[in-house]
């Protein structure tokens, strides 16, 4: 057995004086190294996406040829060219749904790629290949076109940390409008094969919500704006100490097939930020 | 000293990066494998002077630069585990696949187990489900890149001529 070694009490002390830090200026000293790996992250990411079309696209190949082998060459040029226009206009046809969501909502949204995940596995974040350089700043709506997905807690030049609606420390102020029953809504933690991914805690007990009624952001808090939706309620329930209802949330995004996201960058006229 | 940093420095770019694409779905939830940890790991048991407390901050403050972890919290971690696996270096016959994966799952099980803690200290309380969800997927996850981290290691190691990795 050997004794402790002086270096892993430096060591130690390295990870004090780290941990010490002003949250302020851990995250200037974390946006180097995010800086460092964005080019990395981002490339390995359309590299991985591309492996997976390619994979799709052979064997799309792969069934056809064994129908008529003596036409496989020919056939498998004319699948690969067929399969790229396809990608293609998926791709244009997201754009399309994208500007006139733009349109629509009356928000000036920032087109970003998700190029990660949250590596400890705790929290349910993305990371965003877009950042302060586009104008994304702390606290930003982060929506698809089918809803809300998220809200930005972290920014570097190019790059931005997503925390999910999922995730148990994502607090949204939200409101059902049908009935005006304002709550908050919070992630479970839970994947969706377990049970509701989120929860609307805080809702006043006389107010009538049913299955399938929009949830949309309230506005309350100034943080995000009012009119984004949220989510449908699945199931109501009475909160313990009967106070209160609680309502569990099916998320209008799919939050576990991201790869496109939109950043609601400030409010033009089609909704209200802050309180009312 | 020269051809370790040599080493190390494209181990962590690639670990790095294959931690930070995104993740695999694993027991209903998303875990990134955990490249850095097995380096980590890798470092711990393969240098002897001084370089393995650079290599594990490194290691560390990339692994809090991908998570949403404290900075320094990954670097304490590791830390830790290290000085155990110094202490310990001479009891385990790191060379055989079944320990390294034994030792990446047991590593994985406590750095899952340990993030907890980070979680908690940032506010947010988690269900005992995810908690056995995260713990169990770093298990799975490090037992499966500890061996790929260690053979990579040792072949980049072998390849300059390392005689701390060339064991």
């Amino acid at each position: 057995m050997r004794r402790w070694t002086p270096r892993y009490l430096v060591l130690a002390l390295v990870a004090i004086i780290l941990l010490a830090l002003p949250e302020r200026l851990a995250v200037v000293l974390k946006r180097p190294v995010r800086e460092v790996l964005y080019p990395v992250q981002s490339g390995t990411t359309r590299i991985f996406h591309r492996l997976r079309e390619t994979v799709a696209m052979v064997r799309g190949i792969g069934g056809l040829a064994a129908r008529n082998r003596k036409l496989q060459s020919e056939v498998a040029w004319l699948r690969l060219r067929l399969r790229q226009l396809e990608r293609l206009e998926t791709e244009n046809r997201k754009l399309r749904e994208m500007l006139r969501f733009t349109a629509r909502t009356g928000y000036d949204l920032i087109p970003a790629e998700v190029i990660g995940r949250e590596a400890s596995g705790w929290w349910s974040t993305v990371r965003i290949g877009a950042g302060s350089e586009k104008g994304i700043q702390r606290g930003a709506a982060v929506v698809t076109v089918d809803g809300l997905v998220g809200k930005v807690v972290e920014v570097s030049a190019h790059t931005a940390d997503v925390l999910l609606l999922s995730d148990p420390s994502a607090y949204i102020p939200a409101v059902v409008p049908k009935c005006e029953a304002y709550g908050i809504v919070k992630g479970t933690g839970l994947p969706p094969e377990m049970g509701p991914t989120c929860e609307m805690e805080f809702v006043h007990r006389e107010a009538r919500i049913a299955t399938g009624d929009e949830i949309i952001t309230s506005g309350l808090g100034g943080v995000l704006p009012r009119g984004l939706l949220i989510g449908y309620a699945e199931q109501v329930t009475e909160a313990e100490g009967g106070l209160y209802q609680r309502v569990a949330v099916t998320p209008a995004a799919n939050l576990d097939a991201l790869t496109y996201v939109l950043v609601v960058e400030r409010v033009s006229g089609g909704g209200s930020s802050g309180g009312q | 000293m020269g051809n370790e940093i040599i080493v190390f420095g494209p181990l962590l770019l690639l670990c790095a990066a294959a931690e930070g694409i995104g993740g695999v779905r694993l027991l209903g939830g998303w875990i990134s494998p955990p490249f850095l940890l097995s380096l980590a790991a890798y470092c711990a048991l393969t240098r002897r002077t001084w370089i393995v407390a650079v290599e594990i901050a490194l290691t560390g403050i990339v692994q809090d630069s991908l998570s949403f972890t404290p900075l320094g919290f990954s670097v304490a971690m590791f830390g830790l585990m290290g000085a155990v696996l110094e202490r310990t270096r001479g009891l385990l016959y790191a060379d055989h696949l079944i320990t390294q994966v034994a030792l990446g799952g047991v590593l994985g099980a406590v750095f899952g187990c340990s993030g907890a803690l980070a979680y908690i200290a940032r506010g947010a309380m988690p269900s005992f489900s995810a908690a056995i969800r995260v713990i169990i997927g770093m298990f799975i996850a490090a037992a499966v890149t500890t061996p790929v981290t260690f053979w990579i290691g040792a072949h980049l190691d072998r390849m300059v001529g390392s005689h701390a990795g060339a064991r």
